[in-house]
């Protein structure tokens, strides 16, 4: 994309934000139809096959709508939306009662050997890593979700969780070697992981 | 390949997102303006009471302007696997799962509900001089004298949808292909369908009505079963999400059904635990002006002096 479409396409997304932010219904309509799938793929990352994705993307829309007066149109409205998104599953991993923090303590899962078929085996690691996951404190489950994942340079999972790139590298290399430290005593999560081109 | 190729994104349905965008749109439309400070809140009264006085002057010596425009509004409205109540104006309709459709007009001009898909079922007080009330289903009108009933519709690739009318009480005039049938209370019509009707079904004419009970011929008044189980849902949430728990409460006292009082209430005890002790103090004026005589009064006006 040539420089002056790029800046012609923030501009009009910026216009579109502040019809948004008068409570103009056409252009919350608007808003609702370009950022749905960012968001909601952003909280799919995140969260993993669960219910709460829906919900939060509720939270997250109407964190949108009241705060797009402050979009200043320096970036996409779909990457300003994904910050707001991440910020909001941020919050809710945060308010959830703690989990326990030693993995030693979590039963070993069992592996059962090559299954029927490969798709039973992916939907059963993906299980198995947010199970894992789940277990994180919030600031290296999003930024591993976000880096390792989704495939988000560092820089933009800094700024996605608001800290700095030292961080956001510590964040993600620390989130690596717990989920890989576990995935060593799993086989089939080990195999899942190398085909994602991660090395337990 | 990264790891993120092999984790399928699951996008929700149609229905899932129209859904979530009237019940965020709705909610973006209900918020209120900025609320005043305690502190002020005695000046405030004040002013409104001045206020109020100048209006009813003004009124009362003012010519009458003409009559405000009327408005019309599109709801949008779809189900997954959980029926879902809406009111429209008087109107209370219960969409069954997997369903939708979509409501234009308002209680001035009528309103015209388009049924997409799946089972609705309607209450709708008597019109006498009450505007029309109108369901389409594909090609099927169904025109409302004031009655219950419901309108099922069966999408069919190919073939003419296949459209079903059930009338619990009053009537209803059908019209579809040229021809009009008047539907009474228990009575059963549906459109011509391509393939062997479901046994006891009759096509195109008026069932006979079968046997019906005195509750079946009851007005619909009881949309509690679905509030009860929204309010259980919302005292679930209020510990671990009491953002949503008291967005959940804020919808059940707008809907204005049996569970209205207890939501209301629940929502003003629960800011003001959550600290919020003006918002808790005017969703407790609220209850006690809405409510004036309730089973909470008493603690809804501690909640108010606070």
């Amino acid at each position: 994309m040539t420089s002056a479409a790029h800046t012609e396409i923030l501009a009009r997304e910026r216009d579109l934000a502040q019809r948004c932010a008068a409570g103009e219904r056409a252009a919350q309509e608007s808003v609702f139809a370009l950022l749905r799938i960012p968001i909601h793929r952003t909280l799919h990352r995140i969260l993993g096959p669960s219910r709460h994705a829906m919900d939060l993307t509720q939270d997250a829309f109407l964190e949108v709508f009241r705060s797009i007066g402050s979009f200043r149109g320096e970036s996409r409205l779909a990457s300003w939306a994904e910050i707001v998104a991440a910020r909001v599953a941020y919050r809710h991993l945060s308010s959830r009662p703690p989990r326990p923090t030693h993995l030693s303590l979590v039963p070993e899962p069992v592996d059962p050997g090559p299954g029927p078929d490969r798709t039973t085996d992916a939907r059963e690691a993906i299980r198995r890593l947010y199970a894992i996951l789940d277990r994180l404190e919030p600031k290296y489950r999003v930024t591993y979700a976000l880096h390792v994942i989704d495939g988000r340079p560092l820089q933009e999972v800094a700024r996605t969780t608001e800290t700095t790139y030292v961080a956001a590298k510590n964040r993600a290399a620390r989130a690596r070697r717990m989920v890989n430290e576990r995935a060593r005593r799993d086989p089939l999560l080990r195999r899942f992981l190398e085909r994602g081109g991660e090395t337990p | 390949m990264s790891l993120g190729d092999l984790i399928p994104y699951e996008e929700p349905s149609e229905a899932e997102w129209a859904e979530l965008e009237r019940v965020v749109l709705d909610e973006l439309g209900d918020e209120s303006p900025a609320r005043p400070a305690p502190s002020r809140r005695r000046a405030t009264w004040a002013l409104v009471a001045v206020g109020l006085v100048a209006a009813a002057a003004a009124l009362w010596l003012w010519p009458r302007p003409d009559p405000a425009p009327i408005r019309s509004q599109t709801i949008r409205m779809a189900t997954s696997t959980a029926p879902s109540a809406t009111s429209l104006g008087e109107v209370h309709v219960q969409l069954g799962p997997g369903g939708s459709g979509v409501a234009v007009g308002g209680d001035r001009q009528g309103w015209v509900v388009t049924l997409e898909s799946g089972r609705a079922d309607f209450s709708v007080p008597p019109r006498g001089d009450r505007p029309s009330f109108v369901v389409q289903a594909g090609e099927v009108r169904v025109e409302v004298v004031g009655t219950r009933f419901s309108v099922t519709r069966h999408p069919r690739p190919g073939l003419p949808d296949r459209v079903e009318v059930t009338v619990a009480h009053g009537e209803v005039r059908v019209t579809s292909g040229g021809g009009a049938h008047l539907l009474r209370a228990g009575m059963r019509w549906s459109s011509a369908p391509v393939e062997p009707a479901p046994a006891g079904e009759v096509s195109r004419e008026a069932a006979p009505p079968p046997p019906s009970t005195e509750a079946s011929r009851e007005p619909s008044r009881d949309p509690a079963p679905d509030d009860a189980t929204l309010f259980r849902r919302a005292s679930a949430l209020e510990s671990d999400a009491p953002d949503r728990a008291s967005r959940l409460y804020a919808a059940i006292a707008r809907r204005g059904g049996r569970w209205a009082g207890a939501a209301l209430f629940a929502r003003a005890r629960l800011e003001h635990d959550r600290g919020d002790r003006v918002l808790a103090g005017r969703l407790a004026d609220e209850y006690l002006r809405r409510f004036p005589d309730g089973v909470h009064a008493s603690d809804a006006r501690r909640l108010s002096s606070n």
